[in-house]
């Protein structure tokens, strides 16, 4: 009846934390890590030399000098990296103090919740799976000490695991209606210490190349109906308009007057899974008519998250391929600016088009590009001279996307037409299990738009140009040395794309509906209930249903289960005898055999003997051999018996 | 009158439980509630829930979720506990006044998780811990009351807790059963010999003659009327007849002997004396207003005495 914790409870506990604390840690420096780790493992330690606590100065000490440490490491103690590493800090002290049954309840209390805040760290499937474990433990070292005895009940993780089937049918019910926010209650402090990967906000030679060795997902995309061709799938990121000469730089301002865009024609309605970028770039489809909330579109054309994109998301966008945007004049001027000097063979072969009408430059220089041998290479020389774009296009003339992109719009610059690069993503792969694309950093594209004013800006992809497999077939197809590619973008064996994309297609649909399960994902949900808001009648009233029918199902397997069993003919017969005795004032004891039963009933009632006794007899012959002729005969014994009823009343008071 | 709300709530429970030799706990007498360690196990999960709204985190969500529906399961967990959990009235040893009567029942488990962590309390008393019952067994809990008068104790309300397996709720219900324990009189504390030299003290020594008792061997000093003669005829050995009287006295305990004792304190020397008598191997006969019981010692002329001493003047419950 003591308080003080067992032994080995406090083992499974230390380990259950640890559990706990491990995605944590390894997101932690090493040496605090290692640190941290260092108090739970001495605590066991005590505990298994039979050793007492620290005193209480040294363990004030040490939380005070961890906490020292995490505030120095993170410069908080709040948000999400320093929280964290205090709260693991903090489970790590508490260990030290604990030897009373509450202090281990408030340790485990603490468990759950740094369990809870493991999705900080990731949100994977496999980290869904560790939580999980993680609570199963929890919970089965809460049941050694609820029975105040120091040893293992090997059943009791198996009562844990139980009891975490038994919670799905809640779990299911809450994630799919409890209703979804979809913004943050409140901004903590965020940390920008991820570094961003994918597209780069500076286009210079190089930038596009590195990201082609890189086979990790962009984003997923499944189009509602039919795709539209993979070679007009141009997801649209970031504008470069400011050239210095060797790198594209983005123009934030605009020129005070916003362009305007009319859509025409059809429209393309898909969704997109954006791997988490630290960019607030979602890259859509020309042109986006409908995108959704915490997102706009910029005088470019281009969608932007309101916050970088610190989590995967998901987007429904609506585009429409066909549109026509005015530009003013002033974004237009931008347009045609090139530094003051530098690449005069450029700049005199952008020269003799001049003469030509607007539309007709830019096709002289698509020609000039397709006519003249240049090749699509992952590794082009590096162009250090003072006129790269010289270099290119008149010596070494090989080179990346962003090399012709970058290239191409200096011509159309020097020839007069407004001109601009485009940075982004090209096509993808199509996975035909999940119906879906996936986009990988590798594809990452850069192409140009030219102003024609009769046609507003039109899309110029010079590397389809000098690479046209680029555009229909993708990048292994089409560059000049394939083999430094990763493995997963050449061809590889068919068995081995078929597993992969199988598996990709898994970890599409969890994040799609698991991860990517927001309050525009619940209200599809609802709405294809009937169901138009949260807290309408429809909604209480699917949701009272549900848990009415949880719950009835629940009463009838415990009412299968307790069911009383199952009674033959000759048992209802024998059933009406008991009744007919009991009216007579003899009532059947619990548990009494039926012959007994018979000859008690006989010796209280003699003038029935016979008849008492042939019942009992043919019941047990009827039930347990079987016996038809028994079980005719006791049916009629059993309706013809007239019992009297007063005097055996008044003997039956004697039992 | 906060008494009288405890007789009613008493009264009440006994109505809802009737009493019964055996009684399986049934899901409409079992009741659960949160502890205080549930309340603070849903705030951690009511926290994990605000974290998931805050970061957005889907998976954070979820988590919230399987910890409310863990809570969930702990609730269903602690009633199946004591779902379908039999308890059995066993016979309770008779107890002297003023000492703690035990109560033995046994606790049958006929399903198949094990049962754990149990504590089973008679109204009032301290609680017993039962720390399992394995599939299809059954363990005995002695459950302590306390004794103040004689006669018959009826088994007090029993109440059954268990908050296994989390702590997080408790379920817990209550069992008349249909038991009672003999509480003999409360021996007086320093009674007067029973053998004292006054033959008015309220016992008598009576005069044993035909108390053959068995046989031994002559050794020289026994009286010549003692020898068996007859078996000396058939055995040619000198035989010894062995009485009662010689190992020990016979004695009659008389409640008239004691006029100038109140009636409990009569009982109380009484019992004190037949204590004694018993202990020093003595034969003793018990006179009541009413009934008297024959020479005699041994347990059950101990219990006889002792029971009739319990039960004088009272109605047999």
């Amino acid at each position: 009846m003591s308080d003080t914790l067992p032994g080995r409870a406090l083992y499974t506990l230390i380990a259950a934390l640890l559990m706990a604390l491990l995605p944590h840690l390894l997101t932690l420096p090493p040496w605090l890590a290692l640190l941290i780790v260092a108090v739970p493992l001495w605590r066991a330690s005590l505990v298994y030399r039979g050793k007492t606590l620290p005193p209480r100065w040294l363990r004030y000490v040490l939380m005070l000098a961890l906490l020292a440490l995490v505030f120095w490491q993170f410069r908080t103690l709040i948000g999400r990296s320093g929280g964290v590493a205090m709260l693991v800090s903090l489970i790590a002290i508490k260990l030290l103090e604990t030897h009373s049954r509450r202090d281990a309840a408030v340790l485990t209390l603490l468990g759950y919740f740094a369990a809870g805040a493991l999705f900080l760290v990731s949100q994977s499937f496999w980290m869904l799976l560790w939580a999980l474990a993680t609570a199963v433990a929890l919970t089965t070292q809460l049941m050694a000490w609820q029975r105040r005895t120091d040893h293992y009940e090997p059943d009791e993780a198996w009562r844990a695991l139980r009891m975490l089937a038994e919670a799905a049918p809640v779990v299911i019910l809450l994630f799919l209606l409890f209703p979804r926010l979809s913004g943050p209650l409140w901004s903590m402090p965020e940390d920008r210490n991820g570094a961003s990967s994918g597209l780069s906000d500076v286009m210079s030679p190089g930038s596009f190349t590195n990201l082609a060795l890189d086979d990790s997902p962009a984003f997923r995309v499944s189009f509602d109906g039919k795709a539209p061709p993979v070679s007009t799938m141009y997801w649209r990121g970031p504008v470069f308009e400011r050239f210095d000469g060797r790198n594209w730089q983005q123009l934030h301002d605009d020129a005070g007057v916003r362009p305007t865009a009319i859509a025409v024609g059809p429209t393309l309605s898909y969704s997109m899974l954006m791997e988490p970028s630290e960019r607030s770039w979602l890259l859509a489809l020309d042109l986006p008519v409908r995108w959704p909330a915490h997102s706009r579109l910029t005088s470019r054309f281009q969608l932007v998250a309101d916050a970088p994109l610190a989590q995967r998301r998901r987007l429904d966008i609506v585009s429409s391929p066909f549109w026509h945007a005015s530009e003013p004049d002033g974004v237009l001027r931008r347009n045609l600016v090139l530094p003051a000097s530098g690449n005069p063979q450029a700049r005199a072969l952008a020269r003799q088009w001049q003469q030509l009408p607007a539309a007709a430059r830019v096709d002289a220089a698509q020609q000039w590009l397709r006519a003249g041998k240049f090749s699509y290479s992952l590794s082009p020389p590096l162009l250090p001279g003072p006129d790269p774009i010289d270099d290119l296009l008149f010596t070494t003339r090989e080179g990346f996307c962003e090399h012709y992109a970058g290239a191409f719009v200096f011509l159309m610059r020097a020839a007069g037409v407004p001109a601009r690069v485009v940075g982004g993503y090209l096509g993808g792969e199509r996975n035909a299990g999940g119906d879906y694309w996936l986009v990988r950093q590798a594809d990452a594209h850069a192409w140009t738009e030219v102003w024609l004013a009769e046609r507003g800006w039109q899309r110029v992809d010079p590397t389809a140009a000098v690479a046209p497999n680029r555009i229909n077939q993708g990048l292994a197809q089409s560059v000049t040395n394939a083999a430094r590619l990763p493995g997963v973008l050449r061809n590889e064996a068919p068995w081995l794309r078929e597993l992969r994309q199988h598996w990709d297609a898994t970890v599409f649909q969890w994040n799609r509906w698991v991860i990517g399960y927001d309050a525009q994902r619940q209200m599809q949900l609802l709405n294809r209930l009937g169901i138009d808001a949260l807290a309408s009648a429809a909604f209480i009233g699917w949701f009272a249903a549900l848990v009415l029918a949880l719950l009835l199902g629940y009463g009838l397997a415990q009412r299968w289960r307790n069911r009383p069993p199952p009674r033959d003919a000759a048992m209802r017969c024998w059933l009406r005898f008991v009744a007919k005795l009991e009216r007579a004032g003899i009532a059947a004891q619990p548990g009494e055999a039926p012959s007994s039963l018979a000859h008690r009933a006989a010796a209280l009632l003699p003038a029935h003997r016979e008849a008492l006794e042939a019942i009992a007899a043919s019941y047990l012959a009827a039930r347990y051999r079987e016996d038809p002729a028994a079980l005719a005969e006791l049916r009629t014994r059993v309706k013809q018996l007239q019992l009297t009823v007063g005097r055996a009343k008044q003997s039956g008071k004697e039992q | 009158m906060r008494r009288w709300f405890q007789r009613r709530w008493q009264n009440a429970l006994t109505r809802r439980h009737p009493p019964a030799p055996v009684v399986t706990l049934r899901h409409n007498r079992i009741y659960v509630l949160p502890t205080m360690f549930g309340a603070l196990y849903a705030a951690t999960a009511v926290l994990v829930l605000i974290g998931a709204i805050n970061y957005q985190l889907s998976l954070a969500y979820l988590f919230a979720f399987v910890l409310i529906g863990l809570g969930h399961a702990a609730l269903l967990q602690s009633y199946r506990n004591l779902l379908k959990l039999e308890l059995h009235a066993l016979v309770a040893e008779p107890v002297f006044a003023g000492d703690t009567a035990h109560f033995p029942v046994a606790l049958a488990n006929t399903g198949k998780p094990p049962r754990r962590a149990l504590s089973v309390s008679l109204h009032g008393q301290p609680a017993s811990w039962v720390e399992s019952v394995p599939r299809d067994d059954a363990t005995i809990a002695r459950l302590p009351v306390a004794t103040t008068g004689r006669g018959w104790l009826g088994m007090p309300t029993l109440r059954i807790d268990t908050t296994y397996p989390s702590g997080w709720c408790k379920a817990w219900s209550y069992a008349n059963l249909d038991a009672r324990c003999l509480v003999y009189p409360r021996p007086e504390d320093d009674p007067p010999p029973y053998h004292g030299q006054h033959g008015d003290q309220g016992q008598r020594r009576v005069h044993g003659d035909d108390d053959f008792a068995g046989l031994r061997n002559y050794v020289p000093g026994d009286m010549p009327r003692q020898i068996a003669w007859k078996q000396f005829a058939r055995l040619d050995t000198l035989l010894v007849r062995q009485d009662e009287r010689h190992e020990g006295h016979a004695w009659l305990f008389d409640w008239h002997a004691l006029p100038e004792l109140g009636t409990e304190a009569r009982l109380s020397r009484l019992t004190a004396w037949i204590i004694a008598a018993e202990a020093n191997g003595d034969r003793y006969a018990l006179a009541l207003p009413g009934s008297t019981l024959p020479r005699g010692n041994g347990p059950a002329h101990r219990h006889a005495c002792l029971q009739a001493l319990a039960l004088f003047d009272r109605m047999t419950p």
